[in-house]
């Protein structure tokens, strides 16, 4: 067993409870609300976005338990990131382009504005986004 | 020695390689529709120092044996032009089958010039290609290129003049002559022999069948497809040595998304990012600019400067005198142009981009292998996805795609579906502001009636869904350059064929007004709706207004007082209801090609009222038996 | 019959392939050949006759007699069947994979 796979485990383990209680809101369950200050579970089409981060969780855990040695884990877990990050990278996409044109009158908002639409709070999965990061180390050159 | 008046590219069906076409092409490039078919291809100018030649990108085919509509065109575009100049792409990564396509063409008796492209690829894979030997084994100049980059292009701009046209006995002379390469096995010794090897005759094989052979492919240049892979492979054991490299990590994830169990959660990831991407990119179009825009100048001024307030012109032009929006204003200039320029064009503009980004990388292919299963069920394949997704941006572009489905049944039916069941993205944002709780279950409620009403259709219409196989490219990284021709040559066909038609039908629809007949039909059928679905009286209007656009009446809706669930009835029915004027006018181009324009309108509009009426009669059952209705 | 289309199977099997080659004509499948429906993901074979459905599609995208064919992917429900073959991976509906016949080493 590589030292790897406890890490990318836990990843899994994580993206996995997150995925459940983003579920859980869309189905319309009560949540905590936001959660520890920084992350929000709100916007539209939760269900969605809960069963991909739900889906990742579940393919780093199954990349972990792969054993990370051989290409195929690797690729799993490398794939389970691009979810994370397409759900993440869309998110922020949304959330810049909405602040641009700033309303009525304004053709384009204060470079402040903008910046400001981009503190917190996050969605988990821009917060679960930057822990997928780790996962790009499978992307170099084989390990034997 | 030869001066080509065109040049037609031929190349497999692949993503990418209409990158060797963009790089040298002009700036004019043109996309036209190839006669009395629904396919379409690119043409160009290709500049050269003595003036400048006519290019066409021709559809892309695996051999000049026809099996689907776009390989017929290639093949009848290559025999229209006897005296062109072929630039034969193949990708170096797959030579075989590219060479294959090569000899092919070769037996035509056309001037060649191969492209080796994405040599780079091929090398790093693993595929060491002896050019020059190439070269000499087939007669004809062999450039190796790299498209991305622009690496050989100028070489292959220079050598065109150097296309050569040898026949094909000579290459299996001196492939013969040659010998095999090193110690590698001989694939095969029969091509040394200019009679037909005997096993390929052989009956009882079943191998060697007439349908092989088509009867202008009887040339005394012609060659089976047995002797033409059996000349193929000994070229390749002569010029092509190929090493093991290790899968890569983006082979391995190409791997992973067409394999079901981990294939499908991605999918569901690329469309969730889709479907955050367009509504988030168009909805800053659309609501961020084109609505202030419209509605505080060009609306305002329009009202005031054009004259004849009250007369039939001005309502047809301007509409209602008194909009404050251009939703409502309901002219041609006003809420037509509006729709087609405000609402659509980026609702395309940036579907097109991100269907550009799926098809260069790659993931399109496997995208439709994913969900070959799901429609094959409804009579379509799994390249049906490409004009549902568009749809789920505007139903306009969606009809527009179904020109790529296959047969005349699977143009007829993916458009009268999602015509009458995917609602729209203006549709759905209105949808999610009103009643985000139940959204996803209404969306859910409307595709299954979509494979419902697919699998019923699918019965009643003849013909059966012709089995496909599908090529699935390696992942590969988009280039800008190349998602932004694409992008360009879409929106500027789409711009001058369909928007005309947004606005005709606007035009179309006032004269319904003035003429009274959508009130009459709209006072006829108040008693029908009102009973079968128990929704108030008061949605009528409504509805109506759904013709023009049907977020605008998802809009309406809200302003009457209903119960929740009777909301999401009236939501549904609107979704079911006619759909918008943009895209009836597309029905009605589109269907010319599609089994004629009665077909397919009469076909759609039996589908909807069924659709209204059982789909819509079968929630106000669920809502009774909920104890909700 | 001459033997330059003889399939890697066979080599293998030296003087036994023209009996082996009989028997698959037969289908009597004592596991030595199989129709490519009926292999597992990540089964290989060699590819001993395409059917008459699909084969000039097929056959010009490199899927022939005598290649070796590794199975990448069965879709549920009567999905496609994703295959390897040369240096292409290509996606066969399940009919085409009912009528291609493959010879695999068990």
């Amino acid at each position: 067993m590589r030292w790897d796979t406890l890490p990318v485990g836990g990843l899994g383990a994580i993206t996995t409870v997150i995925g459940v209680i983003v579920m859980a809101r869309g189905v319309g369950l009560g949540t905590p609300e936001p959660i520890l200050g920084v992350v929000t579970i709100s916007g539209s089409i939760l269900l969605w976005r809960g069963a991909v981060l739900t889906a990742a969780g579940a393919m780093y855990l199954s990349g972990a338990s792969g054993g990370l040695t051989d290409r195929e884990s690797q690729a799993t877990v490398v794939m389970a990131s691009l979810m994370i990050w397409v759900v993440a990278g869309s998110d922020l996409l949304a959330t810049v382009l909405g602040a641009i044109p700033g309303g009525s009158g304004v053709w384009i908002a204060p470079p402040e504005a903008i910046v400001a639409a981009l503190g917190p709070p996050y969605t988990p999965a821009v917060l679960l986004a930057v822990l997928a990061l780790a996962t790009l180390r499978y992307t170099g050159v084989t390990r034997p | 020695m030869s001066v080509p008046s065109r040049v037609l590219l031929m190349r497999h069906p692949n993503v990418g390689k209409s990158a060797l076409f963009n790089r040298l092409a002009g700036t004019s490039i043109t996309e036209s529709n190839y006669p009395g078919t629904t396919v379409d291809y690119t043409e160009s100018e290709l500049v050269r120092s003595d003036g400048s030649v006519p290019i066409v990108d021709v559809p892309g085919t695996f051999s000049l044996s026809p099996s689907d509509r776009a390989e017929a065109v290639a093949v009848e575009m290559l025999e229209d032009s006897p005296a062109a100049t072929v630039v034969c792409v193949l990708d170096a990564t797959q030579i075989e089958r590219g060479l294959n396509l090569a000899v092919e063409i070769l037996e035509r008796d056309r001037d060649v010039i191969v492209a080796l492209n994405m040599f780079d690829e091929a090398r790093r894979e693993g595929v060491d290609i002896d050019v020059d030997r190439l070269s000499e084994l087939l007669g004809v100049p062999v450039v190796p290129t790299i498209a991305v980059d622009g690496t050989g292009i100028d070489a292959l701009q220079a050598r065109l003049d150097d296309a050569r046209n040898p026949s094909v006995q000579r290459i299996l002379e001196r492939v013969a002559d040659e010998g095999p390469d090193g110690g590698e096995s001989e694939p095969s010794i029969a091509v040394a022999d200019p009679s037909p090897p005997v096993d390929e005759r052989t009956p009882a094989d079943g191998e060697t069948g007439g349908d092989d052979r088509t009867p202008d492919e009887d040339g005394e240049n012609a060659l089976g497809t047995g002797q033409r892979w059996n000349l193929v492979d000994a070229i390749v054991a002569r010029t092509v040595s190929y090493r093991e490299t290790d899968a890569s990590l983006s082979d391995q994830i190409g791997r992973l998304a067409v394999s079901p169990r981990t294939g499908i959660p991605f999918a569901v990831a690329v469309l969730y990012g889709v479907w955050t991407v367009f509504s988030a990119v168009a909805g800053f179009f659309t609501d961020g600019y084109f609505v202030p825009l419209f509605d505080d100048y060009w609306l305002p001024w329009l009202q005031s400067a054009f004259p004849m307030e009250g007369s039939w012109l001005y309502f047809l032009v301007v509409g209602d005198p008194t909009a404050t929006n251009s939703f409502e204003a309901f002219g041609v200039l006003t809420s037509g142009l509006f729709v087609a320029i405000g609402v659509v064009l980026p609702a395309i503009l940036t579907l097109y981009a991100i269907l550009a980004v799926l098809e260069d990388s790659g993931y399109m292919a496997r995208l439709a292998v994913l969900l070959d299963a799901a429609f094959r069920r409804i009579g379509l394949d799994g390249f049906a996805i490409v004009p549902m997704v568009l749809s789920f941006g505007c139903n306009v572009p969606g009809v527009a795609a179904t020109r790529s489905l296959e047969t005349e049944k699977q143009r007829f039916l993916t458009m009268t579906l999602l015509s009458v069941f995917i609602p729209c993205g203006a549709q759905l944002g209105v949808m999610l502001s009103l009643i985000p709780q139940y959204t996803g279950y209404i969306l859910l409620y409307l595709l299954a009636g979509f494979f419902v009403f697919g699998a019923v259709l699918n019965r009643l219409v003849p013909g059966s869904a012709p089995d496909i196989v599908i090529d699935i490219p390696p992942m590969r990284q988009p280039r800008v350059a190349n998602v932004t021709t694409k992008l360009s040559v879409r929106v500027r066909g789409f711009v001058t064929t369909a928007i005309p038609f947004v606005l005709l039908g606007v035009a179309v629809v006032n004269v319904l007004y003035l003429g009274g007949a959508v009130e009459w039909l709209a006072n006829t059928f108040r008693p029908v709706l009102s009973g079968w679905f128990g929704v108030p009286g008061e949605t009528v209007p409504a509805l109506i207004a759904g013709f023009m656009r049907k977020d605008l009446a998802v809009a309406q809706l809200s302003a009457v007082s209903m119960t929740p669930f009777q909301t999401i009835t009236s939501v549904v029915m609107v979704s079911l209801y006619f759909p918008c004027v943009a895209t009836f006018a597309m029905l009605i181009k589109e269907g010319r090609e599609s089994g004629g324009v009665l077909k397919v309108l009469g076909g759609a509009l039996a589908t909807l009222l069924a659709a209204l009426f059982v789909w819509g009669g079968l929630l106000r059952l669920i809502g009774i038996a909920l104890g909700v209705a | 019959m001459t033997d330059h289309h003889t399939s890697q199977s066979d080599e293998s099997a030296a003087g036994t392939g023209r009996r082996k080659r009989k028997r698959c004509r037969r289908r009597c499948g004592d596991g030595v050949c199989k129709r490519l429906v009926d292999l597992d993901a990540g089964e290989t074979g060699t590819v001993e006759r395409v059917g008459r459905r699909g084969r000039r599609r097929l056959r010009s995208m490199g899927v022939r007699r005598g290649k070796e064919i590794k199975v990448c992917s069965k879709h549920p429900f009567g999905g496609p069947v994703v295959v390897d073959v040369g240096q292409s991976t290509v996606s066969l509906s399940r009919a085409h994979a009912r009528d291609l016949e493959v010879a695999t080493e068990g």
